[in-house]
């Protein structure tokens, strides 16, 4: 491999990137073909300069890449993330050359405005974006959306939305959330992000969720498969789900197979404007059943009934612990 | 586009991609071969994949194209001529072919940046902008055309002459 090949001459490049792009059109020919075929058998450099061209070609895919992720090492990537916040990995280029690149990036990049939105405890939010997806946003969350020429990005916190993403092959659908990406193929689906947790679970279609860091590293979920995802470990567990009761919140209602209370503890502090902590000795107490979430001193009365507990109002809201 | 409409595509665009993919890699064995691995790759794919396809002539040329693009790099790194190396490796990756060449695509788009960043700089205005939509935005053609408020013949035409500028001041690899 010869560094620094660079194709000499100055015609046969012409028509070796004129073909490049020419065959990779939309609209593309069985006469294209021929016709390329006639020409890369005249002369073995055409054959070398179009190899060169698609070679180059498929490289320069990388570029918006190699701009936007400077090379770190995995925990001091994780420390910075969790001090501020980490605005789309393109605001602090690391490289000179990263530098560079962001000068001639900044009007593609820059131009879309990061719109937040936030709900209170309680309060439920349905957006509609200029694209025609649409976010139905559960209590407590807080999620950002920048919708970017070349791509649609979502960066959640703590949050829970349903997404149903408008179809856009050529703008792709991305959610940053926690150590995950979730690459959208045109679909629904619904992310549940906790304090130290990850969870897709798609309704309809098809969805990539990969590792922000190894881009190498994902899994493709379709229908009725979740995904669930400890900040601790980095293993990336699917399981079947079910399609109806997966986004049964926006229905008022949550449907539990065997989880654990700390779990229903922080749904509850999503759907109700009084947070609901869980007492260590009860946090891992298992719960199964669909819970209607009306109100939130019925709520917490029916667990009462089903699991070993009671619970007691404090200032700080209500505790649940072993009886 | 359902599975069977593009396994149809495929059928009907099969000689003509053969006879290019003879001219490209001057082997009509190879050419073969590269003709079976699209084939596979079809077969594997999901309805939904399969649903995804807008353009399957184009699809099919750039799923060719790409396995052949794949096929010379192998053949770069190893400075052989044996194919059957190449076959191996791409077999053995199975789903996830294209993650070598691509982590070498990676690496060149971190070492070349500043050569590309100072090359686009040096195109004439309308051939950098239709370079920057297609491949940084990832807007198609069509769309830049639209964006652009030009001809889809003339924005082939810009990203065309920005592809042979990279050629002579960059290069590849």
């Amino acid at each position: 491999m010869t560094q620094d090949a660079v194709i000499k001459d100055e015609e046969i490049a012409a028509q070796a990137a004129a073909w490049v792009v020419r065959l990779r059109a939309d609209d593309v020919t069985v006469e294209d073909l021929d016709a390329a075929a006639a020409w890369l058998s005249a002369d073995l450099a055409h054959r070398r300069a179009f190899d060169e061209a698609e070679g180059l070609w498929a490289a320069t895919d990388h570029l918006v890449h190699a701009q936007a992720s400077p090379v770190v090492d995995l925990a001091a990537h994780r420390e910075r993330r969790k001090g501020i916040d980490r605005r789309w990995m393109v605001a602090a280029p690391a490289m000179a050359a990263a530098l560079a690149a962001a000068v001639f990036l900044a009007p593609l990049l820059q131009s879309a405005p990061t719109v937040v939105y936030q709900t209170a405890p309680g309060e439920t939010r349905t957006v509609a974006l200029e694209d025609g997806s649409r976010l139905q946003i559960n209590g407590g969350s807080t999620l950002s959306v920048k919708m970017e020429l070349g791509r649609r990005l979502v960066h959640m916190d703590q949050a829970e939305a349903v997404f149903d993403v408008a179809h856009d092959a050529g703008r792709p659908f991305l959610i940053d959330v926690g150590e995950s990406q979730v690459r959208v193929v045109g679909t629904a689906f619904n992310i549940r992000r906790s304090a130290q947790e990850t969870e897709v679970s798609v309704l309809r279609g098809v969805v990539e969720v990969g590792d922000l860091d190894r881009s190498g590293r994902k899994v493709r979920l379709t229908v009725g498969q979740a995904v669930r995802r400890a900040d601790a470990d980095d293993r990336m567990t699917v399981a079947p789900v079910d399609v109806r009761t997966a986004a049964a919140w926006t229905r008022g209602r949550r449907a539990y197979d065997d989880k654990p209370l700390s779990e229903i503890a922080a749904d509850l502090s999503r759907a109700f404007a009084t947070p609901v902590t869980v007492a260590p000795d009860a946090a891992n107490l298992r719960f199964s059943g669909v819970l209607v979430l009306d109100d939130e001193t019925a709520v917490i009365g029916r667990l009462e009934r089903f699991l070993p507990i009671k619970a007691t109002r404090g200032p700080q809201g209500v505790r649940l612990e072993r009886r | 586009m359902a599975r069977q409409g593009l396994a149809d595509a495929w059928l009907e665009a099969r000689p003509a991609l053969v006879r290019f993919l003879t001219a490209r890699t001057g082997s009509s064995a190879t050419a073969e071969d590269l003709a079976q691995d699209v084939w596979l790759r079809l077969q594997s794919m999901t309805d939904d994949a399969a649903a995804e396809v807008r353009h399957p002539q184009a699809f099919l040329y750039r799923m060719a194209a790409n396995l052949a693009l794949d096929a010379s790099k192998a053949q770069r790194r190893a400075g052989a001529r044996d194919l059957e190396w190449r076959r191996a490796a791409v077999v053995d990756d199975a789903g996830d072919a294209e993650d070598a060449p691509s982590a070498e695509d990676a690496v060149w788009a971190r070492l070349k940046l500043e050569k590309v960043v100072a090359a686009i700089d040096r195109m004439p205005p309308k051939a950098a902008e239709a370079f920057r939509l297609h491949k940084m935005a990832g807007l198609s053609q069509a769309e830049v055309a639209e964006r652009m408020g030009v001809s889809r013949s003339a924005v082939e035409k810009y990203i065309s002459a920005s592809l042979k500028d990279l050629l002579l001041r960059v290069g590849w690899p």
